[in-house]
């Protein structure tokens, strides 16, 4: 079935039930022209961003595993300073709970980000649907010490 | 409107195995061209309901054909690239609310909690073209059970047919053409309601 079929399918259906056709069927067609148009616009320019975004991967990597370990390097820092300084109160104490904070969601964002990385490699070898399941999610929060 | 739409599944089969075989031959670059064009517009539209947000949607477009790019060489043709990529993109948006939820537990950008899927909340006025007939649709939509408004929107805005719909999502064609009667019902019945209704009905009198 072409498009304009699946267009006139749906005039006709409206039109059992009492809709005035004449009248609707050119605001469906405008409505749909328009949002076609939008996602026209909306993607001209997705071959060149994921071009972009594939080669900066490729230079990305080695930095962000240096952020990373420049991140961890701080962050054990903090801690160092909350073993070896307990007395500083409350101040010291609020930086080494940001830290842990910050180091989870990192942790936890790698670990979604892996979940998503396996969904895609299960899905590209089977015909049958797999999404992600609520235990899924509640086995990787559980992981990282989460409880949302 | 998409590349695949209006084609056949057997059709829309030739331009994968077109797809996969410049990528087997070696040619990756063309075969990510040919990949993203394919498929780029299907994967903004999915994304673009699920995410209610153009930027998000533009982001989880990226991402989808970026994983598409890098697991595609393992891809074993079970189902159409398009079947798959569905797929893709509905776990990448789920990842993102997830992701989102993570960060708001954190206070990380507080004002970026988990928005409500397929809300009725305008999009962005990026597309100044919109018209009222526009965000009353979505309105409607937005008020459809999610099978419904999804049969619907793959149908409709899509246009996909019974047989593409049913591999993608693993319903049978039955239950499908039974989601989209009642979802049209709806959309009838709140139209009749609407003050377009009424308007039409009035230059139907004034005639």
């Amino acid at each position: 079935m072409m498009p304009n079929d699946i267009q006139q399918e749906l005039r006709e259906q409206l039109s059992e039930h009492g809709l005035p056709v004449n009248e609707l069927g050119p605001n469906m067609t405008a409505h749909k022209h328009r949002r076609d148009a939008a996602i026209e616009s909306a993607t001209s320019t997705m071959s060149m961003r994921v071009q972009r975004a594939l080669n900066a991967q490729s230079v990305g990597r080695p930095r962000a595993a240096r952020l990373a370990l420049a991140l961890t390097a701080a962050a054990a820092t903090v801690i160092m300073v909350v073993t070896f300084h307990p007395d500083r109160g409350t101040t010291t104490q609020g930086s080494d709970s940001t830290s842990f904070g910050t180091i989870s969601t990192h942790a936890t964002e790698r670990d979604v980000d892996a979940l998503t990385d396996e969904l895609v490699r299960r899905s590209s070898t089977s015909a049958a649907g797999w999404a992600v399941t609520d235990d899924d999610v509640d086995r990787l929060l559980g992981d990282a010490g989460l409880d949302l | 409107m998409f590349h695949s739409a209006a084609l056949s599944m057997s059709d829309a089969r030739s331009i994968d195995d077109e797809i996969l075989s410049t990528l087997r031959a070696g040619d990756r670059d063309q075969a990510v061209t040919m990949l993203v064009r394919q498929y780029q517009r299907f994967v903004y539209s999915v994304a673009l309901r699920q995410m209610n947000n153009v930027e998000d949607a533009q982001d989880v477009t990226q991402d989808v054909l970026m994983r598409a790019v890098r697991f595609v060489d393992g891809f074993q043709q079970q189902s159409s690239l398009q079947t798959w990529l569905y797929r893709v993109t509905i776990n990448q948006c789920r990842s993102e609310f997830r992701r989102r939820r993570i960060k708001s537990f954190f206070g990380i950008g507080s004002d970026e909690g988990e928005i409500e899927v397929a809300s009725a909340g305008p999009l962005p006025s990026d597309h100044a073209e919109q018209s009222d007939f526009d965000a009353y649709m979505r309105k409607v939509l937005a008020q459809l059970p999610p099978k419904q408004r999804e049969t619907f929107s793959l149908r409709f805005y899509d246009e996909l047919s019974y047989e593409q719909i049913s591999a993608i999502t693993g319903t049978s064609q039955g239950a499908l053409k039974a989601n989209y009667h009642w979802a049209v019902k709806k959309i009838a019945e709140h139209l009749k309601d609407s003050e377009y209704y009424a308007h039409w009905s009035g230059s139907h009198d004034a005639e």
